[in-house]
């Protein structure tokens, strides 16, 4: 009995001595403390986000359509060849392009504008600042169908305007016409979300220290020349972060067209997230649905990535 | 390569794993309810379900049912949400839609069972049923896997009594779509009106207008040739479909691509048309007006051409499997095909019941208008029944999804010569 009692008395030391540096090391570790509480949103994210986005890739390469389960077997590429040949396809994303790069620009140049006015301490600077971003807390539901109205081509806002101000020849059936749908979208658009733009460059603007101002105007810069040469190429970063916001609001111009046109809006609305849907769950070709979904992702990591760089560059992240 | 099932298993295990005492069911009805999944959420749609849903509940009083509503236009949150729970094999116990080929991938994969025994046969609705809505729910091999509950013609020209008698036109004597094409000219030049309301801005209203104006002026077995794929072998059908509803353009309302159909069936009701093609539907929208009636302010004919025809669209409930509350299911299914749930829902939604046997100048607490007594006669009369692709009664959801996508583009630029080319791809699935 003593002699069992001895060497587990023995073991227990042994085994505390080997223990001791490495529990001291885990709790010195702060990675490896984390762990527990870093596992839950770990393990969430990895299955929800990334899982499913690997599982979509894959999906793109069967040729899954229908219900059952899909063949993986064999996997290819075909669809993104067939995706190359398909005038729908390429139509829309044409159109994706031009919406992403026109509402872009026009949201940032039409924001910029607002912003400048607002930051010259002009009356009723707070009202008008709610004024400019109170569209954006609709939801897109909302001001399709507002729009539909405003565009109307018999009695809306914009063609009584046209008439009243005797441009009849310019009154046309903006949401009807498939020359100028896309360009009514970008207007609707444009009007939902430069107040976003105005804010983001509202608040670049407030962080330029007054003395360079001042510095301009002593040197007797007149004022557009001061924002131009001195103001604006300081709002490098905001830009580049309404860009990032915007472009991904363009992708998200979904809901906008779904509402008006439902899941055919046709060659000259038709834009990839709407093809996407259209093609997985109107028509059930899933893979085909997923090889648009992948293009669209690249698209998204196209409009961030260059982000992420900058913000990398300038040590900001 | 894991397949769907591994792959959800797994990563459902790992999140129980981590989320320990958190679980969920993948959206299945609570406990042992059964679970209806449905899209009429307002109107006269939501009010005749829950008609017949009461008169099941007094019948079952035991089944204890789950009402899962899918709001979205044209029944499209419903099917987005019911692909989603297909595709995991987690079905609802059943769901009110289209039949038709739109239930065949559904098939295919196995996931629909057969209620042929002991719906179909212990209910004899084989033998009230007629044959075309049979065939909407029966699969080959795996039998009847449906219940139709309502039918809405579609091949209805509602016109407005007072503008066409201001015109001086009698639509009932029209005898083709080209012909409504000069009663409209006279409607445009003896009144203010236009010759018909119309939205373009879903093509569904275009494609089930033009899918009308195809059996109008080339029959109803040139239509079922179309519908079986044949689209070279009727080309001159199929372009003279075309180029009348292209003609048509030039006698509809100027704001048609920016308005929906509800705002169309407004137009019609002002007077500010004469026609309208709609489904039994627009009736609903008609009688929520008191100084807008059947016979004084408006009738309804069948499209020029078309009498013999009954062109509808049908839906029902259906069966799938893995079935989460067999039994239950059952009870409702034999309910949903029974008399009286027929004569409770559609005697509220508007379409006709889908039994020869049914009495329509009954004088329950559920009776039939005459607008709807008229349907029914025709229905039971019409030497043929049909269905649209618009409303995804006829041909495979992809062919379907193909065909829309060519008459949203025809929509935009009336190219009869590209849409035919479009039309005969669209079958090439």
């Amino acid at each position: 009995m003593d002699e069992t009692n001895e060497v587990s008395t023995n073991d227990r030391t042994t085994l505390t001595g080997l223990l001791g540096p490495i529990t001291r090391r885990f709790r010195r570790n702060e990675f490896l403390q984390s762990l527990p509480f870093l596992l839950v949103p770990t393990l969430l994210l990895g299955v929800f986000v990334y899982g499913s986005i690997l599982w979509n890739v894959v999906l793109s390469l069967t040729d899954f359509r229908g219900f059952g389960n899909p063949d993986y077997s064999s996997l290819d590429v075909e669809l993104y060849q067939q995706m190359l040949n398909d005038p729908t396809f390429i139509t829309a994303a044409k159109n994706t392009v031009l919406l992403m790069g026109g509402f872009t620009a026009v949201c940032l140049i039409v924001g910029l504008g607002l912003a400048i006015l607002i930051d010259r301490e002009i009356r009723f600077e707070g009202s008008l600042r709610t004024v400019y971003l109170l569209p954006m807390s609709l939801s897109f539901v909302v001001t399709s169908i507002f729009w539909a109205w405003m565009f109307n081509p018999s009695n809306g806002v914009v063609n009584y305007l046209l008439r009243t101000a005797g441009l009849d020849f310019l009154a046309n059936d903006w949401f009807g016409d498939p020359a100028t749908q896309l360009w009514a979208i970008m207007i609707a658009l444009v009007w939902q979300f430069s107040g976003l733009a105005m804010i983001i460059y509202l608040a670049g603007l407030r962080k330029i220290p007054t003395e360079q101002y001042e510095a301009a105007q002593l040197d007797g810069a007149p004022v557009w020349i001061r924002y131009l040469k001195v103001i604006v190429p300081q709002l490098k970063t905001s830009t580049f972060s309404a860009i990032v916001i915007l472009l991904l609001f363009s992708l998200k111009a979904f809901d906008f067209i779904y509402v008006l046109y439902g899941v055919n809006p046709g060659p000259g609305a038709d834009i990839l997230p709407v093809m996407m849907y259209r093609e997985a769950f109107d028509a059930n070709n899933w893979a085909y649905g997923s090889s648009i979904a992948v293009v669209l992702l690249l698209a998204t990591f196209a409009a961030i990535v260059p982000y992420l760089y900058y913000q990398h560059k300038k040590d900001l992240l | 390569m894991p397949t769907r099932r591994q792959f959800v298993t797994t990563a459902g295990a790992g999140i129980a794993a981590a989320v320990a005492g958190c679980s969920g069911n993948g959206g299945s009805g609570s406990g042992g309810d059964m679970e209806i999944m449905i899209a009429w959420s307002g109107g006269d749609g939501a009010t005749a379900f829950e008609a017949m849903h009461d008169g099941f509940k007094d019948e079952y009083p035991d089944v204890a049912t789950t009402i899962n509503n899918n709001p979205g236009g044209a029944g499209t949150g419903l099917a987005t949400a019911l692909d989603t729970r297909m595709f995991n094999e987690d079905p609802p116990s059943t769901w009110g839609f289209f039949t038709g080929p739109q239930l065949q991938p559904f098939v295919d994969g196995g996931l629909m069972g057969s209620i042929t025994e002991d719906v179909w046969e212990e209910a004899g609705l084989t033998e009230v049923v007629p044959e075309y809505l049979q065939q909407m729910c029966e699969f080959g091999s795996t039998g009847y896997v449906a219940v139709p509950l309502e039918f809405n013609r579609l091949n209805n020209l509602f016109y407005n009594v007072d503008v066409v008698e201001e015109a001086g036109v009698d639509p009932t004597s029209i005898s083709s779509p080209t012909e409504l094409i000069d009663a409209m000219d006279t409607i445009e030049s003896e009144t203010g009106a236009n010759g018909l309301a119309t939205s373009t801005q879903g093509t569904w209203v275009v494609l089930q207008l033009w899918e009308s104006i195809y059996v109008g002026e080339n029959g109803y077995d040139s239509y079922q040739s179309f519908l079986e794929g044949n689209v070279a072998e009727n080309e001159a059908d199929v372009k003279a479909a075309l180029e009348v509803l292209a003609e048509y353009r030039s006698y509809w309302n100027d704001d048609a691509a920016s308005v929906n159909f509800s705002e169309a069936i407004s137009d019609f009701m002002g007077g500010e048309a004469a026609f309208l093609n709609q489904g039994a539907w627009a009736v609903g929208n008609f009688s929520q007006s008191d100084e807008f009636n059947y016979d004084t302010h408006w009738q309804s004919t069948p499209i020029p051409g078309t009498d013999d025809v009954f062109m509808g669209q049908n839906s029902g409930f259906m069966y799938p499997e893995p079935q989460p509350t067999p039994e239950a299911t059952k009870k409702w299914l034999r309910y949903v095909g029974s008399k009286e749930a027929q004569v409770r829902f559609n005697a509220i939604k508007g379409g006709v019941p889908c039994r020869n046997d049914i009495e329509m100048d009954g004088s329950g607490e559920y009776t039939f208008n005459g607008y709807q007594q008229t349907q029914y006669d025709e229905f039971l009369a019409a030497e043929n029944l049909t269905g649209t692709i618009a409303h995804n009664n006829e041909v495979l959801p992809q062919i379907a999804s193909n065909v829309s996508g060519v008459f949203s583009t025809f929509k935009s630029n009336w190219n009869v010569d590209q849409a035919y080319n479009g039309l005969v791809d669209a079958f090439d699935v």
